[in-house]
């Protein structure tokens, strides 16, 4: 395999409250080859989310804390601890995001026009009428029709389908070479995010860009991701491929998420569902964080469990059945 | 990240949590166990409270004596005493005799919002220094030196300043400034006290029946209030002020009724917002009758910013009051209200710079508190804010 | 499908619990300070479809087609600007303010948002007893049935004394239907009820919801966006665009042979658990959005975003029927079961 566009290692991104402390994300590493879609798939609250915002280092420090020992290499160089102002000259510019609710990620009091404008302004040295002439050029490759009148509407007189596009536009003005889609079309009807996804993907391959998709969504993960990180609780419970993941899943808790979708396919069955809640993040129990929610829990399940490499490359689940 | 999850296993045994110094010390000294225990602001509170009121027991007996059969205030003075006393030492006595138990589930909203104002030192501070105030001003005819109204020897006791007699010395026309200054305590508070409570019941029930009736109701009710906060407040007030004689019961008045819209517009806002949600709906579709919905499920969701609104108002109602007083429009003389005195002051400033200095400080600190306590309030009671 | 859920047949003989026939609900667009009305915004627009005891008839659509105010109305939460509404023979609309308390016994709603639907000031025990004591149920001891109904749908006695921001978003949906079911209700909408659940949650509601239906005989209108969630726990499921409902069919009828070319797409559009079979799978990806319901299209609605090559004149300009049998499988489309891919 090549190396990895962004390797991230025992990332602990914790957070210091009056209630305690969050170990919100707790020992997570994973790899984001050059041009894949890595998914990282879990229910809310397990540390999806954080580890994303981890990445670019958007979480308010403090309470937020990336814990001594985590590592971010990007293209080969460490992030953490980098420095607020290098990290502002690859956030947009080497690695762009994109955000669940488009609206609220848009400024807005200025045109869609400006705000692509500035980031081409701001990271691209364009002049304003070369940033204008971008701008609107980004958005036709978008999928925006008539761009060059949507240039100057402001983000409320757009759907939410046509401000994802936006998103999306001013994400690809740098050619970031990693883009990281958090819930990208969760806010967004089962149409509209066909589309959304559809355009991500050819996007993808035109301009060779690593996709990491944080969705909690397995239909969306089947549908487009390469490869996949389930989490759980804080930590990676299981890494794989699309297909051994949603064929073979080996980690309970993978399992029970598979089993609890209905199927199109196959209805009228009762569905399986995982007895209890996500536990709190300032009190993970102890040993294997899902023993209390897991149908196969016995002896062996008090010491807290490693990730155990299977068969395969990447392939691990973190349960101490996880090779039978 | 919220702590729901902790809460859901089961009844967490409750924490108990002993005083040090226990019931002895609580009898001799209410309060101060719960502040040697950590709960430093209820315990300060009643200590300061039971210090103070033993203090005027003892050194003025002779008028807590008398009290109850002068004038009202001087009855209403002797009651405060005794009930304050009575309060602080059984609060701290049952409070201590129990054991403390910390719930961590079942808790409600406001018992969450006082735990979260309890945390905020700066605003438990203000409220201290507020309830002190208000005590001052209820027994003050018990514990002011001098008559605020008996004039010395305009020969010899004119404009003197600080000593043993005269704590805060006296003013122009030989007075004393402290007790003028204990007595208009009693104006300003009341007046922002009772102006605000006006101002908040009329404004709660305008707008809650403007946002739960709405249409055509709503139309009118609105049209009026942006005329009424249209209408420039203080030329509004100066004219009344003019047409009628200025008094405390005038100012109250008018105060109150020209204060209302800001609080009938948060409420009518509140109210328009909660009648979308789903709580409101389904209360709808249990049949429930519409008293019953204003009443249990909108008025008690719309007061926390209500609340918040009304005690920074009443410390607004105090600077108001202050400068129409200084204006010569608000408490006339020979009456004493702090914005009076600082008018007075004003004229003798490089003589006698005590005049205006006492009850300019009175007015901030008052002003500030009841600011830091409606900051306080404010986030306690978001719970956007608590995590 | 009934073998699998254990749930008994349905007699559709009988007459329908609910029969909705022509609502409309349209809102006004005021402009100004006179509010004068300058628009109307057609969220629902002429829907038509009966019920029966024991069903669950799933309403899908996507956001702002209709279903949930088409939900609200049939409550009378919103008062519908046409059409008629009759339950259990009495018609909805015509009914007084003692009558409509009385039927509210009857129909209940569970909301879709666990946070909004739950007043945060009062305790779960109050809020249930207060619908007791409204209606005059419970007896003596209402407490211990607060307890029955929290123990019902799988939450415990001790939870009677907390509030609801101590709970999490799958006990507050519970706590939800508790509070629907304490006024024994026959018929209930389930609005979006698990839709803000994470997956594994919403196996358990639905699991419940299933279970209450059996146990209890409930009927439900179970409005959804989600079509997997919708096709298993329906007998009949009818899809919505633009305030009209486009085609109705048994669960199983609709997936596996959708008529309608919205359908078509909307089913094509789900994405599926199954990398394996992604790049063999054929996928309509519709064009633009859905237009504004104040000023729809002229004709099938549909028409423009419509990918069926049949597409003609005749859908630009006249609004398709609902064309089938009563249960059999229709849709309102000129061109019907056109194949395209």
């Amino acid at each position: 395999m090549t190396e990895a566009l962004l390797s991230v290692r025992d990332l602990r991104t914790w957070f210091h409250t009056d209630q305690g402390v969050a170990k919100a994300v707790d020992g997570v590493s994973f790899d984001v080859h050059p041009g894949e879609t890595l998914g990282i798939v879990g229910e809310s609250g397990c540390g999806k989310t954080v580890t994303s915002l981890s990445i670019l280092q958007l979480l308010p420090q403090p309470p937020a804390k990336i814990e001594a020992g985590s590592s971010i290499r990007f293209a080969g160089d460490e992030l953490v601890g980098i420095g607020e102002k290098r990290m502002r000259a690859l956030r947009g510019n080497e690695i762009a995001m994109i955000f669940q609710e488009p609206m609220s990620s848009l400024n807005p009091v200025y045109t869609i026009g400006d705000q692509i404008g500035e980031a081409l302004r701001l990271h691209r040295r364009m002049d304003r009428k070369a940033a204008r002439a971008e701008a609107i050029r980004l958005l036709a490759e978008v999928g925006i029709p008539e761009p060059d009148r949507r240039v100057d509407e402001y983000p409320h007189q757009l759907s939410g389908g046509m401000r994802q596009r936006v998103m999306i536009a001013m994400s690809l003005s740098c050619e970031p070479k990693l883009l990281i889609a958090d819930e990208p079309t969760t806010a967004l009807d089962v149409t509209i995010q066909a589309q959304i996804l559809e355009l991500l993907a050819a996007l993808r391959v035109k301009h060779s860009m690593a996709v990491l998709l944080i969705t909690h969504d397995l239909g969306v993960v089947a549908e487009v991701c390469d490869r996949v990180v389930v989490m759980y609780a804080g930590q990676v419970v299981e890494t794989g491929t699309v297909f051994e993941i949603f064929s073979d899943p080996r980690h309970p808790y993978t399992r029970g998420l598979l089993d609890s979708l209905p199927s199109v396919d196959d209805p009228g069955q009762r569905l399986v569902s995982i007895p209890g809640t996500v536990p709190n993040p300032t009190g993970w129990p102890a040993g294997c964080r899902f023993r209390d929610r897991c149908a196969r829990a016995g002896e062996g399940c008090e010491a807290p469990q490693e990730l155990v490499a299977l068969a395969g490359e990447g392939r691990a689940a973190r349960c101490w059945r996880a090779e039978s | 990240m919220s702590g729901a999850a902790t809460t859901l296993e089961g009844r967490a045994p409750g924490a108990r949590r002993g005083l040090p110094g226990g019931r002895p010390l609580a009898a001799l000294f209410p309060g101060l166990p719960h502040v040697l225990g950590g709960r430093w602001g209820t315990g300060a509170m009643a200590l300061l409270t039971w210090v103070g009121m033993l203090w005027i027991v003892l050194r003025r007996w002779d008028r807590v004596v008398a009290a109850p059969g002068g004038a009202w205030d001087e009855k209403l003075a002797v009651a405060t005493l005794a009930a304050s006393l009575v309060a602080s030492w059984g609060w701290s006595w049952r409070s201590v005799g129990r054991a403390h138990e910390v719930r961590l589930v079942g808790v409600s909203q406001w018992e969450l919002a006082v735990t979260a104002f309890a945390k905020n030192r700066t605003a438990v501070a203000g409220l201290i220094v507020i309830v002190g105030l208000y005590l001052i001003a209820l027994v003050t005819p018990l514990i002011s030196p001098h008559d605020p109204n008996v004039q010395y020897d305009l020969q010899t006791m004119r404009l003197v300043g600080m000593s043993a007699s005269h704590p805060l010395g006296t003013d122009h026309f030989a007075r004393d400034v402290l007790s003028r200054l204990l007595y208009g305590a009693r104006i300003s508070l009341t007046i922002g006290f009772v102006a605000v409570g006006i101002s908040v019941t009329i404004g709660t029930l305008v707008g809650a029946i403007a946002g739960f009736f709405g249409g055509l109701v709503d139309g009118v009710i609105m049209r009026f209030v942006d005329m009424v906060i249209a209408f420039p407040q203080l030329v509004l007030l100066i004219t009344i002020i003019a047409i009628f004689e200025p008094s405390i019961f005038l100012i109250v008045t008018v105060l109150g009724l020209t204060l209302w819209p800001g609080t009938a517009r948060i409420v009518r806002g509140e109210v328009l917002s909660l009648r979308e949600r789903e709580f409101v709906q389904a209360a709808e579709a249990l049949g429930y009758p519409k008293r019953r919905i204003i009443l249990r499920h909108l008025i008690p969701n719309a007061l926390a910013p209500v609340i918040v609104a009304a005690t920074l108002g009443i410390g607004n109602t105090i600077v108001l009051e202050a400068g129409l007083s200084f204006l010569g429009l608000g408490v006339q003389p020979p009456t004493a209200s702090w914005g009076t005195m600082v008018s007075v002051g004003r004229d003798y400033l490089l003589d006698a710079w005590w005049l205006a200095t006492f009850p300019g400080l009175a007015i901030v600190f008052t002003v500030l508190s009841f600011n830091l306590v409606g900051d306080g309030l404010r986030d306690a009671l978001d719970p956007r804010l608590r995590s | 499908m009934s073998a699998a859920t254990g749930r008994s047949p349905i007699d559709r003989a009988a007459a329908p619990l609910l029969s909705v026939r022509d609502l409309k609900m349209h809102f006004p667009v005021r402009k100004g300070t006179f509010g004068r009305v300058t628009g109307h915004v057609k969220a629902v627009d002429g829907v038509s479809f009966d019920l029966w005891r024991g069903e669950t008839l799933g309403l899908v659509g996507e956001s702002g087609c209709g279903k949930s105010t088409t939900g609200r109305a049939i409550l009378r939460l919103l008062e519908p600007t046409s059409g008629s509404v009759r339950f259990d023979g009495q018609d909805v609309a015509a009914l007084d303010r003692e009558g409509l308390r009385a039927l509210r016994r009857r129909m209940q709603i569970v909301f879709q948002d666990p946070f909004g639907s739950l007043n945060p000031r009062m305790s779960v025990g109050a809020m249930l007893e207060e619908a007791l004591k409204v209606h005059g149920l419970g007896g003596p001891n209402r407490r211990d049935r607060a307890v029955e109904l929290l123990e019902r749908v799988g939450l415990r006695a001790e939870h009677v004394d907390r509030y609801p921001h101590e709970f999490s978003g799958g006990q507050r949906q519970r706590l939800g239907i508790a509070r629907a079911l304490s006024v024994e209700p026959d018929f209930l909408v389930l609005d979006e009820p698990v839709s803000a659940l994470d997956v594994s949650v919403q196996a358990q509601v639905v699991n419940l919801l299933e279970d209450l239906q059996r146990e209890l005989g409930l009927t439900y209108l179970f409005i959804a966006h989600d079509l997997a969630l919708v096709e298993h726990v329906s007998d009949r499921v009818a899809v919505m665009y633009l305030g009209r409902i486009v085609e109705v069919a048994d669960g199983g009828d609709l997936y596996r042979a959708p008529r309608h070319p919205y359908t078509k797409a909307l089913l094509s559009a789900v994405p599926r658990p199954d990398p394996a079979g992604r790049e063999q799978r054929k996928r309509i990806v519709l064009e633009g959005d859905v237009p504004s319901p104040s000023n729809p299209p002229s004709g099938c609605p549909f028409h423009p975003r419509c990918p069926s090559p049949a597409k003609d004149e005749r859908c630009r300009s006249v609004l398709p029927a609902m064309e089938g049998g009563e249960f059999g499988h229709s849709a309102a489309c000129h061109h019907p079961d056109f194949p395209f891919e």
